[in-house]
């Protein structure tokens, strides 16, 4: 550090050094730290809302197969559906990546964290841990998801309905409870990280908000069900 | 509930005793009207174990030295009133910090190391002139500053942390809350690239993932996820806006 330098009235600009931290040349760069928590707030944003518009399709069913089949029938013959989901499996696979960066990768630091879990019961914490654990399931089964649905196009209410009534009915119940669970720890870790909400209101409205969704998922649910077992 | 037997699984190790071993060790003791967990250890160390080691100087909630783990969670002993508490109450000291012996930790280091390195002092931009008027600030800023200030340096936040146990280096919400003191400061005049530097890390607040347990374990109610959401949206747009200039001026000023 030099002396500094004079400004306009003859006053001495002193700066003092400023300790950075640990770094080495691997270090990333504070930028991409920066655009790497961004991302991973704004890609499970984005799939949340995609969740959303999902589930939003697929309430048709609620007023009978043939709305169900006439919608998707318009999503893949206009190619939206062909279009949209390689953008939706990459932005999965980006918050995959983003996210696993954050849990604890060690074994080490994965028993640390099991023993504060069990030491300290803090509800917030507890949450986090689910969204680790969750978040592993759901890759697992939405890869499954993914791949029944997209390599046995077009959609249809029939076939759907079989396929939940024959065989995939118990990947399907978890499915459900743990995508809108992941989704709501997810939003309200996104608002107290972001915007710091007051929790208490944040708990309130999520868990409305949550039951409602839960709710419209089941009834969903039981509606292809119902379909596939009329067959 | 006056007159219930209390049952304390304490623990007890000394780092510097080559003999000693980590323990849990049982006393047992009758509850008094108004006890406080002071008012509890203090009996043990004179009654029933007097080289039981823990921390306590003001027993009013300021200087933050008591500050251990009660069933677990972190809390000031001297404002910890018993009746709140089951019958069996299990004390630790705190996770995180370099143990000293039984529930005794050393906090002051650890505070003073992140003093250093979020440089908790004003960095004033112009020499100062003891025969100068004093510079006039609001009384929103000074009220703003205050808040900001109240922390006692207990530690409470940084061992109810789950990202601080699995990062040692994290300067936890207690030094995002200085760097925050000092933002809001109008005297302080550190450039953006220097608060960009400390806290755009792993180590700052990207070290951080919005647990919350720092507010929540908090005994002087601070502010906590507030200003680490600010920490956090300043950054990043820091980061987004002018990450070019930010690195210039960071080798220009001599920080790199």
């Amino acid at each position: 550090m030099d002396g500094g330098e004079t400004d306009e009235k003859g006053l001495v600009m002193v700066t003092l050094p400023v300790q950075r931290a640990r770094r080495t040349a691997f270090t990333l760069p504070p930028r991409v730290l920066a655009l790497l928590d961004i991302s991973l707030s704004i890609s499970g944003a984005a799939l949340s809302l995609f969740m959303i518009m999902h589930l939003g399709l697929l309430l048709t069913i609620l007023f009978g197969e043939g709305t169900l089949d006439e919608l998707a029938g318009f999503l893949e013959r206009y190619y939206l559906l062909q279009a949209g989901a390689p953008f939706v499996v990459l932005l999965l696979i980006a918050h995959v990546f983003l996210a696993a960066r954050r849990t604890p990768s060690s074994f080490q630091r994965q028993w640390t964290l099991i023993q504060h879990l069990g030491r300290t019961r803090h509800p917030d914490t507890w949450t986090w841990a689910f969204q680790i654990l969750s978040g592993v399931a759901l890759l697992a089964i939405a890869s499954i998801h993914l791949w029944v649905v997209l390599t046995d196009l077009p959609i249809e209410a029939d076939k759907s309905g079989l396929r939940i009534f024959r065989e995939y009915l118990w990947l399907y119940i978890p499915f459900v409870v743990l995508v809108e669970s992941h989704m709501t720890f997810g939003v309200y870790r996104l608002a107290v990280k972001w915007f710091g909400t007051a929790r208490g209101k944040t708990h309130v409205v999520l868990g409305i908000w949550t039951a409602l969704l839960l709710s419209l998922g089941i009834a969903v649910l039981i509606s292809f069900y119902r379909v596939g077992s009329d067959l | 509930m006056p007159d219930r037997e209390l049952r304390f699984r304490v623990f007890r190790h000394n780092p510097f005793d080559p003999e000693s071993t980590p323990r849990m060790v049982q006393f047992q003791l009758t509850e008094t009207p108004r006890m406080t967990l002071f008012t509890a250890l203090t009996r043990i160390r004179e009654e029933l174990e007097p080289s039981l080691q823990f921390d306590i100087v003001c027993r009013a909630a300021v200087c933050g030295s008591c500050a251990i783990l009660v069933n677990g969670k972190p809390r000031l002993a001297c404002r910890t009133r018993i009746e709140t508490l089951p019958n069996d109450i299990t004390l630790m000291p705190l996770p995180f910090f370099k143990l000293v012996a039984d529930l005794s930790v050393d906090t002051g280091q650890w505070f003073r190391d992140m003093g250093t390195r979020v440089q908790s002092w004003i960095n004033a931009r112009e020499p100062f002139d003891p025969n100068a008027e004093e510079a006039r600030m609001s009384n929103e800023t000074a009220a703003e500053i205050y808040e900001l200030d109240r922390c006692i340096e207990c530690g409470c936040c940084v061992a109810a942390c789950g990202a601080a146990q699995m990062n040692p280096e994290y300067l936890g919400a207690a030094g995002m809350l200085r760097i925050a003191r000092f933002l809001a400061d109008p005297r302080d005049g550190r450039p953006e690239a220097a608060v960009f530097d400390v806290v755009s890390t792993e180590e700052g607040i990207f070290g951080c993932i919005g647990l919350a347990a720092c507010e929540d374990y908090c005994p002087k109610d601070l502010p906590l996820t507030s200003r680490l959401a600010y920490l956090r949206r300043k950054t990043a747009l820091l980061a987004l806006r002018k990450s070019s200039q930010v690195e210039e001026s960071t080798v220009a000023d001599g920080y790199a």
